[in-house]
């Protein structure tokens, strides 16, 4: 069983990347943040008996379902604003999310710190960017491969597929963020720091 | 396959720092949030101390409600099993007093019941 410190430490190392990947799929600050508590409170109360060993596969398990049902409500409530926005006239059509105008925006923020600080900052804009519009489950598959270092093994067991599934994921998932990346100029040269 | 790998490599290491800057508000928060699950695992450990210490009363309690009939048919042989044993009891002292009685009535001291030899010297005064 593990202890609470050890809990404290386990959680205290993966919150931060449990965070951002929860960002880079429901896109809502907001929503991240109460998928993750979410996630952290489901490990305490429902695994606690378990081994620290087990709490990487077990919470990131624990997060990806927390995310589902974070999709499920969320077609849900969508299905009804769609519903009802049907019934009102005259609706404008700008609602649509252009991922560039968050760059721009970004950009912005950050025209006051120094040149070098910009473009690590834009770099990494583009980087995530380029996360948020892979698949899901490829996003899903790299980010546990590759991010939570979980093995091959391992990120099936998470995801509930075939470790062969995985492989195949990952390795989309890779010339996919290289093929976007490109796309926004990023020679070798300039992906390496 | 080591150019993927270096291209990994790169991407992880952007992920990594864009980690790492995370706002203020948002550290907070996690941090918020890793506090209350911790409490919970505390409240958890300290609630299963509990159950271990009340366990074993617990566990009589259940043996007791799920053995209903057997409890009571144990009950009820006990009752007989008493009562007889205080009959026997009863009926011990009755023939006791009843010996008593016999002996402060007789002629003879109740010495003379004791000693073994006055039977023997009883028969042979009387055959004489």
């Amino acid at each position: 069983m593990a202890t609470a410190q050890e809990l404290s430490s386990f959680l205290a190392q993966v919150e931060r990347r449990a965070f951002k990947q929860t960002v880079y799929a429901v896109r809502d600050h907001h929503a991240a943040l109460d998928i993750v508590q979410d996630a952290m409170l489901k490990l305490a109360e429902k695994y606690s008996d378990r081994p620290v060993t087990e709490y990487p596969m077990l919470f990131q398990r624990i997060l990806q379902n927390t995310m589902k049902d974070f999709w499920r409500r969320q077609k849900i409530r969508n299905l009804w604003t769609t519903l009802l926005s049907s019934m009102g006239a005259g609706q404008d059509g700008d609602d649509d999310y252009d991922p560039l105008e968050t760059l721009a925006a970004s950009d912005q923020d950050d025209s006051n710190e120094p040149q070098a600080q910009l473009e690590r900052s834009q770099t990494i804009a583009i980087i995530e960017e380029a996360l948020k519009k892979l698949p899901a489950r490829q996003r899903e598959a790299f980010i546990l491969r590759y991010w939570e270092e979980l093995d091959v093994t391992e990120t099936a067991a998470s995801m509930g597929c075939s470790q062969g599934s995985v492989k195949t994921h990952c390795s989309r998932a890779v010339h996919a963020l290289a093929l976007i990346m490109e796309k926004h100029g990023f020679s070798r040269q300039r992906l390496v720091k | 396959m080591t150019n993927q790998n270096d291209t990994i490599k790169e991407i992880i290491g952007w992920l990594d720092e864009s980690a790492a800057k995370l706002d203020a508000h948002i550290v907070d928060r996690l941090a918020k949030a890793r506090h209350q699950a911790v409490s919970v695992l505390a409240q958890r450990h300290s609630a299963q101390t509990i159950e271990h210490a009340s366990g074993a009363l617990r566990l009589f309690n259940d043996y007791i409600r799920n053995h209903r009939a057997m409890m009571s048919t144990a009950l009820v042989c006990s009752a007989v099993f008493v009562a007889l044993l205080l009959t026997q009891q009863l009926y011990r002292q009755d023939s006791l007093e009843q010996g008593d009685s016999f002996l402060l009535a007789s002629d003879l001291p109740p010495e003379a019941y004791l000693d073994k030899g006055f039977d023997v010297w009883l028969e042979r005064s009387s055959q004489h």
